[in-house]
């Protein structure tokens, strides 16, 4: 028995343990960096959820009369070639973006994530099968895998949405099984083992919980390149179908006009800048929060 | 005298504060003498070793004391004057023979790059000491083995390329940060030997940094015991393990298991060394101490010292007599 | 501690090789014999001490009883059933009766867990309790180890490595084990710490009639806690006789040279000691020498069959002290 430790604490009271996430987010908001991040999230999301009583304009009413205005008082951002407000298709344009950010990764993650722990956790034949498929995905460049599969499912943003979660899913399939081999022979997996847990038990209780932190990094920086990537569907015409504002689309439709109105791409960028910025930001400062030697 | 460490004291500077790491620490190395550090982890041993070399991280400076070699003050030495020294009069090895070594490099590539660096020899020349070195310290078929990879080599014949490495330029002080732990019994003993027998050929110093109280009396010639950054007893090897004065070193000494004699259970050192931030008022063993009196709680002990042998404790006066 | 004449394990030819290169086709072209052919009894409330340098498949044999690796070949029998022939459903009801405190206590307790659940674990596992008793057994096992109730809901990173260990012994402990596999326990902490360790060790052993495997590489502290101690080579046992016995009359040129090198932690001693020192390094597992595992660093004038025949282990002076060398045979 020893006697330091008992002393500790004489009232012999159960101790409240500081929970993880706790620990995590009072490191998380002392990251300026990361706050910064946060804010931009948070405005984005507001405009996403609450956007439509902001709008001045429909933002799909198109005036002919009122086409290709630079920024004022009437249109903050302007208007484009048919007329539309600018201003309100960048804050409708904000909905699709998350939206697809989001699911495009989730989806990626699940996917990802099932296939990593499979390969990492059985080894063998099955590791090389799955892992080299993913090898493949991973040569090819991501935004031609995406116009290829976009080609065989068709148009539409539900399309973009799996093209860009299947284009992205070996990335998480490699972080998975990485960090899955790396702690499956470590010693509290086999002491899992000899106290007689099955083999799904240590899968979801011991390994997964403990690889999550390169996971949800990977996969909040994951979402700025989704984004970007719509966009990128977008631009070439491939995402979401017209007459609804998605920033790519709007990007792709001002190419004509650079020299003549210039503020067409100006304002869309922008705003596509700001949201990879904002994603990158957090994505940096989860990964110091989570590693708890940067933490202390 | 070689090497005089006065005073030193070595701090960290951290999110929290300044940590002591080594506070007021002072010993003396003479010409072929080999002077074993020890402590446990914490007691600042390596810390000690690095401030001599100049090798500190860069949240820790020494803030205080002298570290004279051969007279001359190294903390006022400058980063090149410190390179010139290091490697040459002055070299190390480290604890992981595994990762001391490049990788990339051949064996005979690390051990001529400092030879040609520090005696100013032609390569040829320098691979022929290279050889020699290796031959010196037992590795057999040198002029083969310099063409090898670090990888291609066990642990033990590593540890021996950094004894070669470290011994090329005739240093007159070898630290040997605990050159032992990570090998097996066996091979330990023969890198003792390889340490003991070098000494005796080169007559260089050595400081020998280690936990291991079994390796101290293998090949030490005098000891200090440090703890919780200060030095709390010195004394010639013999006479630490035949009567420690402290209760620290009392307590270690009697916490191993012995394979010479029989016992039910071990002496126990109760509880745990204190967090460097918040330490004992006092004697800091005095948490621990089982002759702990009420000025051990209040003041901290001054260092007692009779012919060379040297304790940090309230119990004995000046001569080093037990107060009653 | 009086050893009891039953047996409560016994291993019999038990053999563990992992296959460390493959060729094209998944034929295994590079075997490591971690494990060769050891066979030895533990007896019923006893402690056996297995020592060897690293690589000689101590930590092996520990993990391949505490069923963390499968055995490649041979048998584990323990109360009269082979465990080795069990299915791996079949084989977990066995994992409450022997259990493992790992060498590292960093790395053996998951960091996500607090200390009271990483205990109570195995007893919800197991389902020895029902729910409501779990957390007095938990708190009670806690102050059987040494730490204190409040510290229930902490983490493992909040601990020094001693209270770790602690915390690692008190799982094992949790369900009410005969057999506890101890992987170096020690080998990580400071001296300081280790004594309080084994202590516990000792302790608990009398408190509860435990029968440990104590796995080690350090002479010292395996005589210290064990009954009976195996030295192992290369894979192989080479040498099994009561502490005493072997450490005052040790008849393998291994063993001889395994406590010479040992420190003796007396500086007056060293001088007289004759030292044998061992030339080279242990071979590699992966190919080892033909015959006798240690004729490439025996330093005992070699008979023809050491380089071709690898000695059987046996029983030479009638006495139970077992080894394997052509040159005690004769």
């Amino acid at each position: 028995m020893s006697e330091a430790q008992m002393n500790e604490n004489k009232q012999g009271k159960l101790e409240k343990p500081e929970s993880e996430i706790k620990q995590m987010w009072s490191a998380l908001i002392q990251n300026k960096a990361a706050v910064v991040g946060m804010v931009i999230i948070g405005f984005l999301i507001f405009i996403a959820l609450f956007g439509k009583w902001l709008m001045p304009y429909d933002p799909n009413y198109a005036d002919l009369s009122v086409n290709k205005q630079p920024p004022s008082v009437a249109h903050w951002f302007g208007t484009d070639e048919q007329g539309r407000d600018i201003f309100s298709r960048v804050i409708d344009g904000t909905r699709v973006s998350l939206v697809v950010g989001l699911t495009a990764v989730s989806f990626a993650l699940c996917i990802g994530t099932v296939l990593g722990a499979i390969a990492g956790y059985k080894g063998g034949k099955i590791d090389t099968f799955i892992m080299r498929l993913m090898d493949i995905m991973m040569s090819i460049p991501n935004i031609l895998l995406a116009i290829t599969f976009m080609a065989a499912l068709g148009r539409g943003i539900d399309k973009a949405v799996i093209a860009i979660g299947l284009v992205t899913t070996p990335e998480y399939a490699r972080i998975v099984r990485g960090s899955i081999m790396a702690i499956k022979d470590s010693e509290y997996v086999q002491a899992a083992k000899v106290i007689g847990n099955s083999d799904t038990k240590i899968i979801f209780k011991h390994i997964l919980p403990n690889v999550l932190s390169p996971i949800i990094v990977r996969a909040t920086l994951g979402i700025s390149t989704a984004v970007l990537e719509t966009a990128a569907l977008g631009f070439l015409g491939l995402g979401v179908q017209p007459p609804y504002a998605e920033w790519g689309d709007m990007l792709g439709r001002a190419r004509v006009f650079i020299f003549e109105a210039p503020y067409m791409l100006i304002f869309p960028g922008i705003a596509i800048t700001l949201t990879v910025m904002a994603f990158n930001l957090l994505g940096d400062g989860l990964r110091d929060a989570f590693d708890p030697k940067a933490r202390s | 005298m070689l090497l005089e460490v006065k005073n030193v004291k070595t701090e960290f500077k951290m999110k929290k504060g300044m940590v002591k790491a080594v506070n007021d620490v002072s010993f003396q190395c003479e010409k072929g003498e080999i002077l074993a550090i020890v402590g446990e982890s914490g007691s600042g041993k390596s810390v000690t070793s690095l401030s001599i070399m100049g090798l500190l991280a860069r949240n820790a400076k020494v803030t205080e004391g002298e570290i004279l070699f051969k007279g001359e003050n190294l903390l006022d030495k400058s980063a090149s004057e410190m390179r010139a020294i290091r490697g040459n009069q002055i070299s190390m090895i480290f604890q992981e023979p595994m990762t001391s070594l490049n990788p990339v490099l051949r064996i005979g590539d690390q051990l001529t790059e400092s030879i040609i660096l520090h005696m100013k020899l032609s390569k040829q020349e320098a691979m022929q000491r290279a050889v020699e070195m290796l031959e010196l310290v037992g590795i057999p078929s040198p002029s083969q083995r310099v063409k090898d990879y670090p990888h291609q080599m066990s642990g033990g014949m590593r540890q021996r390329v950094m004894i070669a490495m470290a011994l090329a330029c005739n240093p007159e002080l070898l630290i040997a940060d605990e050159p032992t732990t990570a090998l097996d019994v066996t091979i330990q003993a023969q890198i003792l030997d390889i340490i003991y027998r070098l000494r005796e050929k080169l007559g260089m110093a050595v400081l020998l940094i280690t936990h291991d109280l079994g390796v101290v009396a293998e090949a030490a010639d005098r000891v200090v015991v440090m703890y919780c950054g200060k030095v709390v007893e010195e004394a010639k090897v013999e006479e630490l393990f035949e009567k420690p004065l402290h209760p620290y070193t009392m307590g270690l000494l009697a916490s191993i298991p012995r394979a010479d004699e029989d016992k039910e259970k071990l002496y126990m050192i109760k509880g745990m060394v204190p967090n460097p931030m918040n330490m004992p008022a006092g004697c800091a063993f005095s948490d621990r101490c089982e002759k702990c009196m009420s000025i051990c709680k209040e003041q901290e002990p001054a260092i007692r010292e009779k012919d060379g042998r040297k304790v940090r404790c309230h119990l004995y006066t000046n001569d080093l007599e037990v107060i009653h | 501690m009086a050893v009891n004449n039953e047996v409560l394990l016994e291993i019999n030819h038990l053999s563990k090789h992992f296959t460390v290169e493959k060729n094209f086709f998944g034929k295994p072209t590079k075997v490591l014999k971690a494990v060769d052919d050891v066979s030895f009894k533990i007896y019923k409330q006893e402690a056996f001490g297995l020592v060897g340098e690293s690589g000689c498949g101590k930590t092996t044999i520990g993990k391949m009883l505490a069923n963390v690796y499968a055995p490649t070949s041979g048998e584990i029998i323990y109360n009269g059933v082979d465990l080795g022939k069990l299915s791996q459903k079949e084989r977990r009801a066995y994992c409450k009766d022997i259990q493992l405190v790992f060498q590292d206590p960093y790395a053996s307790l998951n960091p996500r867990m607090t200390i009271g659940d990483i205990i109570a674990e195995p007893i919800h596992i197991n389902k020895l309790l029902p729910a409501h008793e779990i957390e007095k057994r938990v708190l009670y096992l806690l102050n059987c180890v040494g730490l204190a109730s409040h510290q229930r809901n902490r983490y493992p990173h909040e601990f020094s490595g001693g209270q770790r260990q602690r915390v690692g012994i008190a799982r094992a402990l949790a369900v009410e084990p005969k057999l506890i596999v101890c992987d170096e326990p020690v080998s990580a902490l400071d001296v300081s710490i280790q004594a309080q360790v084994l202590n516990l060790l000792v302790d608990l052993k009398e408190e509860f009639g435990l029968t440990y495997l104590f796995i080690a590489h350090g002479l010292n502290v395996v005589k210290h806690i064990s009954d009976r101690v195996g030295v192992m080579y290369l894979g192989k046992l080479q040498e099994l006789a009561e502490k005493h016995e072997l450490y005052d009359h040790p008849l393998h040129p291994y063993t001889k040279a395994l406590l010479s090198s040992t420190p003796v932690i007396d500086p007056k001693l060293k001088r007289n000691k004759e030292r044998i020192l061992l030339k080279g390094d242990v071979p590699s597992p992966i190919n080892p020498p033909q015959g006798c595992r240690f004729s490439t660093r025996c330093y005992v004038g070699k008979l023809e069959a050491c380089d071709k025949q690898c000695p059987e282990i046996i029983d030479v002076t009638g006495n139970k002290h077992y080894v394997a060398c052509h040159k005690q045979v004769q």
